[in-house]
């Protein structure tokens, strides 16, 4: 039956068990690159930092990526540096993810079976409206999942909101933009908001649960 | 949460914030309901002036100019603490006094307080955007990181 029910997407599942997924917050440790070299030393601190995730800073080009993880103070970028400025910040961010929002009345079923973004639009079923952009929104500040007991959580630390907005919706899949496998803009989890949600020429603000581990948005016992 | 003609008011930011930080569960029933209604309405009303102060920080800051958009929207630490502070205050007195003494409720408080005080800060940044007070290029690209095409 066409609509939108809440639920983990199931090829999320078997998508972070072959590592397409990073929700690692943004850390900020010490390095120092080297001109024409891939190799960023000293890093002060390895906490936080994952294979795949965005690297940035004063001389590093942009896109470049963690290429490998050499030892507690060494990661190889994708991209070689453009100077030597000694021990500087270093910027390394997970994946961008974001929520697209479902239109009333979808014609397409959106739930466990969801696999990717694409599925919402295959069926021209995301929302349009002023204030709304096509791909939604991103999920701004990702926060490295917790765990309690044997139950890993996370979502993000700020509501997605839109301003100055005119549409209805009634659900959203929150996918990554990252791509490290075959499926582009892989889904993550689909919601149900529980019926029609209507803003007009104001603000809409998704309110993610608690963050704990019996209500946060993502959830692994 | 939805504001139809404009952003959310202090007292909307109040009682979503409040329901976050003492939700009225399902189980909860006769005169627990009623107490533990009683609390989460005087937790909105201790935050009304927080999230008043807050949307005056930003009002003034958007008010100077585009750099504000640099000044990052996590609250700061002294200002989470008080707004902990009068949380607690609030559930004294009430079956739930001893619950929001314990440091790791505290924890988990400040945590809710913080997204919700920085997702404030962010619908009034956006908003400045999108209602056309601002074409600031670090105002645009704010509002861009949002919105990505």
């Amino acid at each position: 039956m066409a609509g939108t029910t809440t639920a983990m997407c199931s090829s999320f599942k078997t998508d972070l068990a072959c590592g397409i997924h990073c929700f690692g917050a943004t850390v900020t440790p010490t390095g120092t690159p080297t001109n024409a070299s891939f190799a960023l030393t000293s890093l002060s601190a390895l906490t936080g930092i994952f294979l795949g995730m965005a690297v940035s800073g004063g001389s590093i080009p942009a896109g470049a990526v963690v290429a490998s993880i050499d030892s507690a103070t060494q990661v190889t970028m994708s991209k070689a540096a453009t100077g030597s400025p000694g021990s500087e910040t270093v910027t390394f961010t997970g994946d961008v993810f974001k929520i697209a929002l479902v239109k009333v009345s979808p014609t397409g079923t959106y739930g466990a079976a969801t696999t990717s973004y694409a599925n919402l639009t295959g069926n021209s079923d995301e929302v349009s409206g002023t204030g709304y952009t096509a791909t939604g929104q991103a999920l701004a500040n990702n926060q490295t999942p917790a765990l309690t007991g044997t139950t890993a959580y996370w979502q993000w630390s700020v509501n997605p909101s839109w301003t100055s907005s005119t549409f209805s919706t009634t659900g959203g899949i929150i996918y990554n933009t990252n791509r490290r496998g075959p499926t582009a803009t892989p889904s993550c989890a689909v919601y149900d908001f529980g019926g029609t949600q209507s803003v007009s020429a104001g603000t809409l603000t998704l309110i993610q649960p608690t963050n704990d581990s019996s209500n946060a948005l993502l959830r692994i016992a | 949460m939805k504001t139809d003609g404009g952003t959310h008011s202090v007292e909307d930011w109040a009682m979503v914030t409040a329901s976050q930080i003492m939700p009225l569960d399902s189980s909860l029933s006769g005169g627990r309901l009623l107490a533990a209604q009683e609390l989460q309405l005087a937790v909105a009303k201790a935050l009304i002036p927080r999230h008043q102060k807050h949307r005056e920080f930003e009002h003034r800051g958007l008010a100077a100019g585009d750099d504000h958009y640099d000044t990052p929207i996590a609250v700061p630490d002294d200002s989470l603490a008080k707004t902990v502070a009068v949380i607690v205050d609030a559930a004294r007195g009430t079956p739930w006094e001893s619950h929001f003494l314990k440091p790791d409720v505290q924890e988990a408080v400040a945590h809710e307080v913080k997204v919700m005080f920085a997702t404030h800060s962010d619908v009034e940044r956006q908003h400045h955007v999108t209602s056309g007070k601002t074409d600031g290029p670090k105002a645009r690209a704010f509002h861009a990181s949002r919105h990505p095409a």
